[in-house]
């Protein structure tokens, strides 16, 4: 429900990563941050403490922050070991007799999905990961419905008795229903959830949920809707285990507002609203939504978030103040799932990324990464292999005496010794140059990144600002940015709390999809299929009206958007419209939408790409129902940022080389001491806590009064 | 007559001689530079010469430079590939089975994507046609915005049913580079809807044949171009459709190239596009001279010609010395003269990339480079078709089996070699390709047929089973599209699809993967006419290593009059669910034809039922060395029967099935063994008996002379045994 309160919401929002958990805390309008170590035996503990410790920052006790809270709001990465690990329920498959073995196929090359590009061309060794489930758990059962949703063959009950004796006998824990066309027609799967209910009742059967593939994922491909079915019964026991036992705590904490749970497909939804495959990658999708209010904030169109830390380098984009891009096929593990996922794209690039020589003596850096452990050689804990933090040590940009603060001493000897074996010795070089070259060869694939997701995608990268998190980001966001044709990087003294802060933002979401084909325009004339159209419309209307109802929130207090995939005639492939008109009520409406598709199609294709003499068609409807209230919707301004106090910058310098450049004696800044309205000229280090803003030769540098450190390159800064 | 000394052939240079020359020689003009064709171009094997702006850009570039600039030159053209995917309408090109290249000015390519390998290799062809020949002309020219279309594979298509569009790029007036970007259109205004004519006299039932012409300048096509072109075709919409999804990958690979010119300036990127091609030759002659000197031969049979059944002779040694490789041909069957399964020299040499690239050269960046230590020679014969009439629609299906020749000597060079994880068996590739025409389920016209060619068996590597419908022969990226997606673009329903076949994939040590095979019933339409194409119905052409048996042989079965969809509606339960069950049992009713693959001028009626299968991976090694559980987790994955696995494998199970009974397998193994060794001979004995032996003579028809082809050029035998001199015979 939304607050009353002219301060806004009171809000505990919570970010569970791998290492850490980070909590951004709103009460009464002011804010804070905190941090624990991520506690995987149970993730509450280390949930809590964070929220405890942004309370005490505030001078709140943590029990009447719980008590004040209109929202507990948090992502989690809980499932994503039960995917990597296999440690899910025994799931079986019940499937259209005659295509048992649609999962393992999929799209035939999909043995390549999700892996790094070396090893999607490399067919020679192309292996399939295990099965989720395995042939003797995937039973068909006789039936057939055609691609109209006319039923060709009935059911046969008697194999739906058998399949599912034969499953239990196997000991499932969980049956997945994915019958052909069913998105269509979903009868004959809703008769084999009635069969599974009224013969094994829960008396018999103990709990064995049954998850149709029409409910779950009601959108053409077999393949994709069946492992969209089958991932979210894998991991639902662990996720609901933990959402439940996260929701007593709270409630024994004193919290009786909604417990809320990010989603990869953006907004934060009530878990009862939520499948289980929602929750893999919420953070990142997280971070990407705060940095769209930090966009909006700016007034910057276009944003690209660039996050490098020790093992990954992820991209985000957020388009006109929208975080909402989406993966146009996306990949969970391994497999391509249904789901709208709010595009974050990830390549192994980071601090750990290991360089080394191929056997025909090519420098290549990563996408291996030494890790933590060992991690980099300069961390004296046993790697010999060099990285690009050896390569930033070795050149100058970390200083090893101040890493972390100071509190892990780095050895430059070891950085040094690695590059001089692994790399200069082969090629015949330096170890300096050694490291110049990792660091521009990473900077120039992180690059590459960008400049993938902005000029690959029909948009202009000149026209994006980056903003550069992770405790590598700021290192080397302007060479990684003038790789990717990016003139304008923002760096931030909170970055690794933004996806936190990202949940804060998050609004109350539900998303609904619907495949169903209908033609707009026949390659001569507009057709008048509006009725179509709106009764589809409709029956997601009502389904949002149900549930943003149960979420306390009545349609006239919600925004609705309306989202249609496209195509010309014959096409596959389809691209995103905002619809112009949420349903068509005059031929003026199916015209602008026809207009509008034409117009998205040009700018990401070209102008000549377009080709209404096809036809123009709606493949897929969407509707994205999102409340107000209950998020926090300006930047961040916690108050144990730390902010400029002032005093001068420390005069200290250090030998630094600047690809490019060569050494320069460099000026080193303690960002923290730096005053607002602080400028300055590179080459210059501004060094933090976490991380080193680097500022190449000739960039500038321009410290705002939110702190936010603003580099730009010669030619914009002109 | 008499056998030509290796010297005098290599004198021989056809493409030079005059068409006189060559009718006297040969009784025919071969290879006429015809209107748009030039065999000098075609055959030329060299680089080019750099450029002014490569020379002048070489001096920019350093290492890591030019690693990142190839990074972003990849990105932009995988780019390319997957926006001619998304655009395009047919369904071959919407599943990958297309190219797009980067040339550099002079038209040698500098990158490619990895759709399907030999496109882009055969695209040097119309650009140095252009050139050549184009350039000062009056009438034709060149200018920024041009744009050209070729699909004639004579002048560097594949068949006529793959369409081409490619671009210049200039920089500051001066000519940078070449983009170019196509695939498989099917419909090309050939004798059947769709393309892959199986049963053509001569090339001019293959459709259109446009050698390189200019269609559009200032970036936009010529109306009357366009409308000539589309009035070809039955399909004008999807051809409209997929004319501009190539037009917008040129015109955007254009742009990305420009804005690197406009970033680090021409002389950079010229030299880098050349640098890439330079750095892929230098780095394949460094892997090649890490293998072993040596001979490694095969030989491989395709068992049609399309028109008819036969076999038809297709041998491959690789000469190794140095860092260079020869891949010679000679022994080849002879040119039938009828039919589409032609090859033309310039189709081989680009289709041997696909054994050689992932393989040979794995790993390495894919450029023109790659060829550059590597010779192809073959005489006059089916695999360089000396008619200028000769149909190639169907050449690629030889070029599948030269290309598994090729592989198969290939993974005997590997095998003892530091690139061991390279060696597999291939892919299967006996392959077979359906098309229709006629009005769909939703009205609309339909000309073409589904790409479930893509889910073919991968062959067994040295230390892995093959996966299962993992890929493609030709292709590293390329999609299988799911049954709903193929039951919603064609009018029919699957009886059963994606369910493995048992018993069909080649055994071995590690045995090969299972192809997808197709079953279904025509539904929402009264009729399609059909027609198909494919080889391996007869013969099986998807080869094992070192011990592992080929994959199966399989038929095309159509069921006419058939009760399907009665018994569908009938509900009922014994429906066939394999193409075992289906023969077997023959529960549906109607009359039954096995055919071979090629079929043409057929149709299929409401309620037909059609089965296509798809070939399976050959295995690796010998059966007796299989892991007995792998052989236990076969049968439960259903592709391996319990009989097969006693008597083959030698694997027997304990009661219940559901593990192995170690005491009865090994006993079985011995019994195997033993008998092997019953069955062995001194090796001249059964040269002996081997010799004797012939297949009958309808099967001979077009194989040339038994049992080792001779082919006469010049009134001279070429040499037909192995001569290790034998370095430039190509034309």
């Amino acid at each position: 429900m939304p607050s009353a309160d002219p301060a806004g919401p009171s809000l505990l929002d919570v970010d569970i990563g791998g290492t850490f958990t980070d909590a951004f805390v709103v009460l009464g309008g002011r804010q804070a941050t905190g941090k624990s170590l991520t506690t995987h035996a149970d993730l509450s503990d280390g949930m809590i403490e964070a929220i405890g410790q942004a309370a005490r920052r505030l001078g709140c006790d943590p029990a009447d922050a719980f008590a004040a809270a209109d929202a507990v709001k948090y992502s989690t990465t809980v499932g994503t070991n039960a995917l990597i690990e296999r440690t899910g329920p025994k799931v079986g498959l019940i499937t259209t007799a005659g295509q048992e073995d649609t999962v393992h196929v999929a799209r035939s090359r999909s043995w390549a999905d999700g892996m790094p590009l070396e090893v999607q061309i490399d067919r020679t060794r192309a292996q399939r990961p295990d099965d989720l489930v395995p042939r003797s758990l995937r039973v068909g059962v006789r039936e057939r419905i055609d691609c109209f949703g006319q039923v060709l063959m009935p059911l046969s009950t008697d194999d739906v008795l058998g399949a599912v004796d034969h499953l239990v006998r196997q000991g499932v824990r969980a049956i997945a229903v994915c019958l052909a066309w069913s998105f269509m027609n979903p009868a004959h799967e809703q008769q084999v959830a009635e069969i599974v209910r009224r013969e094994y009742p829960d008396s018999v059967l103990g709990r064995c949920p049954v998850l149709l593939s029409s409910e779950v994922a009601p959108r053409l491909d077999e393949y994709r809707r069946s492992i969209t079915t089958i991932l979210s019964a894998f991991l639902a026991p662990d996720t609901e285990e933990h959402v439940i036992d996260l929701g007593d705590r709270l409630r024994a904490l004193g919290c009786r507002k909604p417990l809320l749970v990010a989603r990869n497909i953006g907004g934060v939804a009530s878990p009862s609203r939520t499948t289980a495959l929602h929750l893999l990658g919420s953070g990142p999708v997280a971070g990407l939504a705060g940095a769209a209010v930090m966009a909006r904030d700016y007034g910057l169109d276009r944003v690209v978030t660039a996050d490098m830390g020790g093992t990954s380098f992820d991209v985000g984009l957020v388009i006109d103040g929208q975080d909402r891009n989406y993966e146009f096929d996306p990949v969970i593990n391994r497999w391509r799932v249904h789901l709208p996922v709010i595009a974050n794209y990830s390549i192994g690039a980071g601090g750990g990324s290991i360089a080394h020589l191929t056997d025909t003596g090519e420098l290549r850096v990563g996408p291996r990464s030494a890790g933590s452990m060992p991690g980099p050689a300069c961390y004296s804990q046993g790697g010999t292999e060099p990285t690009v933090t050896d390569a930033d040590v070795v050149l100058g940009f970390i200083d090893p005496d101040r890493f972390l603060g100071g509190t892990m001493p780095l050895s430059r000897r070891r950085a040094e010794r690695a590059l001089q074996r692994r790399i200069a010795d082969p090629l015949g070089i330096d170890a300096t140059e050694a490291a110049v070259r990792v660091r521009r060869l990473i900077d120039g694939v992180m690059g590459q990144e960008i400049y993938r997701q902005t000029a690959l995608e029909g948009h202009d990268p000149r026209h994006f600002a980056m903003f550069a998190f992770g405790g590598a980001g700021p290192v080397h966001a302007a060479a990684v940015a003038d790789y990717a044709d990016v003139r304008t990087v923002a760096t931030f003294p909170h970055g690794s709390e933004f996806n936190a802060y990202g949940v804060a933002t998050m609004p109350v979401m539900q998303t609904y999809e619907r495949t169903r084909m209908i033609q707009l325009f026949d390659g001569d004339s507009y057709t008048d299929e509006a009725g179509a159209f709106n009764e589809v419309v409709r029956g997601l209307l009502s389904l949002a009206e149900r549930d943003m109802a149960e979420e306390g929130f009545g349609l006239d207090s919600v925004t609705l958007r309306l989202e249609l995939d496209m195509n010309y005639g014959g096409q596959h492939h389809t691209v995103r419209l905002e619809s112009p008109r949420l349903l068509l009520e005059t031929p003026a409406d199916t015209v602008a939408v026809c207009d509008a598709f034409n117009e998205v199609f040009a700018a990401a294709y070209g102008a000549g790409s377009i080709h209404p003499y096809g036809g123009i068609l709606v493949q897929l409807f969407r509707l994205v129902a999102g409340a107000s209230g209950l998020r926090l919707e300006a930047r961040p301004r916690p108050v144990n940022a730390v902010a400029g106090n002032g005093s001068r910058p420390r005069d200290e310098t250090r030998e630094v080389c600047w690809p490019g450049a060569g050494a320069l004696i460099t000026p080193v800044h303690d960002r923290a001491l730096l005053p607002d309205g602080f400028a300055t000229q590179g080459p210059a280090l501004m060094e933090d806590v976490d991380t080193v803003v680097a500022v190449p030769p000739g960039w500038n540098y321009a410290l705002d009064e939110q702190s936010t450190g603003w580099l730009t390159a010669p030619e914009a800064s002109s | 007559m008499t056998v030509a000394p290796a010297s005098q052939s290599m004198m021989l240079d056809v493409a030079a001689m005059g068409l006189d020359e060559r009718i006297a020689r040969f009784g025919r003009p071969l290879m006429k530079p015809g209107p748009g064709l030039d065999p000098e171009v075609l055959h030329r094997e060299v680089l080019e010469e750099p450029t002014e702006l490569e020379l002048a850009g070489e001096g920019r570039l350093d290492p890591v430079d030019l690693e990142i600039f190839l990074h972003k030159l990849d990105s932009i053209i995988d780019d390319g590939r997957d926006v001619c995917k998304y655009l395009s309408m047919a369904e071959m090109l919407q599943a990958g089975d297309l190219g797009v290249g980067i040339f550099t000015a002079k038209g040698d390519l500098a990158g490619m994507s990895t759709g399907v390998i030999l496109h882009a290799l055969l695209h040097y062809g119309p650009v140095k046609y252009v050139l050549k020949h184009y350039v000062d002309d009056p009438t034709v020219g060149l200018a920024d915005g041009d744009i050209f279309f070729f699909n004639d594979p004579d002048a560097g298509g594949v068949h006529t049913y793959d369409h081409f569009l490619m671009m210049p790029v200039f920089a500051g007036g001066e000519l940078l580079a070449w983009v170019a970007c196509g695939g498989h259109q099917g419909e090309t205004g050939s004798r059947s809807p769709g393309g892959w004519s199986p049963e053509i006299g001569t090339r001019y039932e293959e459709g259109l044949h446009i050698t390189p012409l200019r269609v559009g300048t200032d970036f936009r096509f010529h109306t009357d171009h366009l409308e000539f072109l589309l009035n070809s075709v039955r399909t004008p919409r999807q051809n409209s459709l997929d004319m501009k999804a190539r037009l917008a990958v040129c015109v955007r690979l254009r742009q990305q190239l420009l804005r690197e010119v406009e970033r680090r300036g021409a002389p950079f990127v010229a030299a880098g596009l050349r640098r890439s091609i330079k750095t892929s030759a230098e780095l394949a002659r460094r892997r090649i001279a890490g293998f072993n000197d040596g001979v490694y031969r095969s030989v491989v049979f395709l068992d049609t010609i399309g028109i008819e059944d036969g076999l038809i002779r297709l041998p491959v040694e690789l000469h190794k010395q140095g860092d260079e490789l020869i891949v010679d041909m000679a022994g080849a069957s002879p040119e039938p003269g009828i039919g589409p399964f032609h090859l033309r020299w310039h189709l081989a040499r680009a289709a041997s990339a696909a054994a050689l690239f992932p393989t040979v050269f794995r790993g390495l960046r894919w450029s023109i480079g790659l060829f550059d230590p590597i010779k192809l020679t073959a005489p006059p014969s089916i695999v360089n078709a000396p008619s200028r009439d000769a149909g190639t629609g169907s050449g690629s299906h030889t070029g599948r089996v030269v290309v598994q020749g090729l592989l198969l000597a290939a993974m005997r060079m590997l095998h003892d070699s530091p690139h061991r994880t390279g060696v597999a068996a291939p892919f299967a590739e006996n392959l077979l390709l359906i098309q229709f025409g006629g009005t769909g389920q939703y009205g609309n016209p339909i000309a073409g047929g589904p790409a479930n060619g893509n889910a073919t068996g991968q062959g067994a590597r040295f230390d892995l089973d093959g996966e299962h419908s993992a890929g493609f022969f030709w292709a590293m990226v390329v999609d299988c599209p799911g049954p709903e997606e193929q039951e919603r673009k064609f009018p029919w329903v699957y009886l059963f699809r994606n369910r493995f076949d048992q018993d069909v994939c080649g055994l071995g040590q590690y045995r090969g993967g299972v192809g997808l095979t197709d079953c279904f019933v025509i539904h929402g339409t009264p009729q399609l006419s059909s027609n198909s194409v494919g080889t391996g119905s007869r013969f099986t052409k998807n080869y094992g290593l070192f011990g592992g048996y080929s994959g199966a042989a399989q038929p095309r079965i159509v069921i006419r009059g058939s009760d399907a969809k009665e018994l569908m509606a009938a509900g009922a339960v014994d429906l066939p669910m394999s193409v075992r069950e289906l023969a077997d049992r023959r529960r549906i009713s109607g009359e039954y034809t096995f055919g071979h693959t090629n079929s043409e001028g057929e149709t299929v009626r409401d309620g037909d039922v059609v089965v296509l299968a798809r070939g399976c991976g050959g295995g690796y090694g010998d059966l007796l060395e299989r892991d007995p559980d792998a052989v236990l987790g076969d049968i439960a994955d259903g592709v391996t029967s319990p009989e097969l696995a006693a008597q083959l494998y030698g694997v027997v199970l304990a009661q219940g099935r559901d593990r192995v009974d170690a005491e009865a397998t090994a006993a079985r193994r011995a019994e195997i063994r033993a008998e092997r060794k019953r069955l062995g001979r001194p090796y001249a004995d059964f040269v002996v008996d081997w010799s004797q032996r012939q297949p009958p003579p309808e099967a001979l028809r077009h194989y040339g002379e038994f049992p080792v082809p001779v082919q006469v050029v010049d009134d001279r035998e070429y040499p037909t045994e192995p001569d290790s001199d034998r370095g430039s015979w190509h034309r």
